[in-house]
């Protein structure tokens, strides 16, 4: 009895000398996004990571690591893998990577990996970021035909298309007009 | 004069009264309705982003196609105005012509066979400056709403053929109609 009650409140002070540590522990929220509205083929393509240390300690040696397969993605700018030294408590920090995609059709945008230590211990964690998921790559083409304004293409369309209207028309009207206006007389 | 035969006054009477339009405005229809129906290969090039080369097999069949439409309206819509237009004009012309000088020593028959002939040439003239103008702006306004509205989410190549097609069909029923 005297034995049980001693082991239990041996785990207890365990237990809550856990909790306050974790409590002083960095904490680090990260999201990954796709700046683009569309993503084209042979076009650059912005990948923004951000971290945030939502905890009371600075993590420390933190790691970013992310990767996208060579016969996908050409590296425009930026690195795949990142290190920072030191994020303080209610800190944030951003990265950012320009990539251009070769090739079209459906590919899965998965979370990044982060490395860091949440403490001066030494005591390690890895999380994840947040993961876009699926999008669509568009070829070139797709894309103009949807979302180009074909300005120019159009003036064109109007200047072509102008006289064969307005010429007929202007030769109707003269003629008319002009024997329009005799009738009332007549 | 053997059976059949006209002569040459009578020849000349049957060209200028006659439905049929004279070479000079054949050669107007032919060229008109051509390029009227090769314009649209502009827009589906550039656009719609068809390739000439690809859609070549599509664009060349459908133009020729649209332009014998275009040509066939022509010449329904001109001879179904000619003759109003021919009522409606003479009384002008012939105020015209009455006030001309030349025209003041003419006997009245000479004058009556005068203002027919000027009548019919401004009828002429107007009914098919008029049925130019009317299917060439119907051709295309149906295109385009086709083409870049009701079927813009459609395969390029079904849109085209869909497009120049019903466009064709349109102007040569509203040509045939009342």
């Amino acid at each position: 009895m005297i034995f049980y009650v001693c082991y239990t409140c041996l785990l207890l002070l365990l237990g809550s000398g856990s909790s306050r540590a974790a409590e002083e522990d960095a904490r680090l929220v990260a999201l990954k996004s796709i700046l683009n509205d569309h993503i084209v083929d042979e076009r650059d393509l912005t990948i923004q990571y951000r971290i945030y240390n939502v905890g009371t300690s600075p993590a420390i040696g933190v790691t970013l690591q992310d990767s996208f397969p060579e016969d996908r993605f050409k590296v425009v700018r930026g690195f795949h893998s990142v290190r920072w030294e030191r994020i303080a408590p209610g800190a944030n920090v951003s990265h950012t990577v320009v990539l251009t995609p070769v090739g079209d059709g459906v590919f899965n945008f998965t979370a990044a990996q982060i490395d860091y230590d949440v403490a001066e211990d030494g005591r390690k964690q890895t999380s994840h970021t947040s993961a876009p998921g699926e999008r669509y790559i568009l070829t070139s083409r797709d894309f103009d035909r949807q979302y180009s304004p074909h300005v120019l293409d159009w003036a064109v369309f109007g200047l072509v298309t102008a006289p064969t209207i307005l010429v007929p028309f202007a030769v109707w009207y003269g003629s008319y007009s002009h024997y329009a206006g005799k009738e009332k007389k007549a | 004069m053997p059976k059949g035969k006209f002569t040459k006054e009578e020849e000349k009477l049957l060209e200028e009264y006659s439905r049929k339009p004279t070479k000079g405005v054949e050669w107007l229809f032919y060229i008109n309705a051509f390029l009227i129906a090769a314009i649209p290969i502009w827009p589906a090039w550039r656009i719609l982003q068809m390739e000439l080369m690809t859609y070549g097999i599509i664009f060349v069949p459908m133009t020729l196609f649209s332009a014998y439409a275009i040509v066939f309206s022509y010449g329904k819509v001109k001879d179904s105005l000619r003759h109003k237009i021919f009522q409606k004009r003479r009384p002008a012309v012939a105020t015209e012509t009455s006030e001309a000088s030349e025209n003041k020593k003419l006997t009245k028959p000479q004058r009556d066979e005068k203002i027919d002939w000027k009548t019919n040439e401004v009828a002429d003239r107007e009914s098919t400056a008029f049925s130019i103008f009317y299917n060439n702006a119907l051709y295309m306004l149906v295109f385009l709403a086709l083409a870049f509205y009701l079927l813009r989410s459609f395969n390029v190549a079904f849109n085209y053929i869909v497009s120049t097609a019903a466009a064709s069909f349109v102007l040569a029923l509203l040509s045939t109609g009342p």
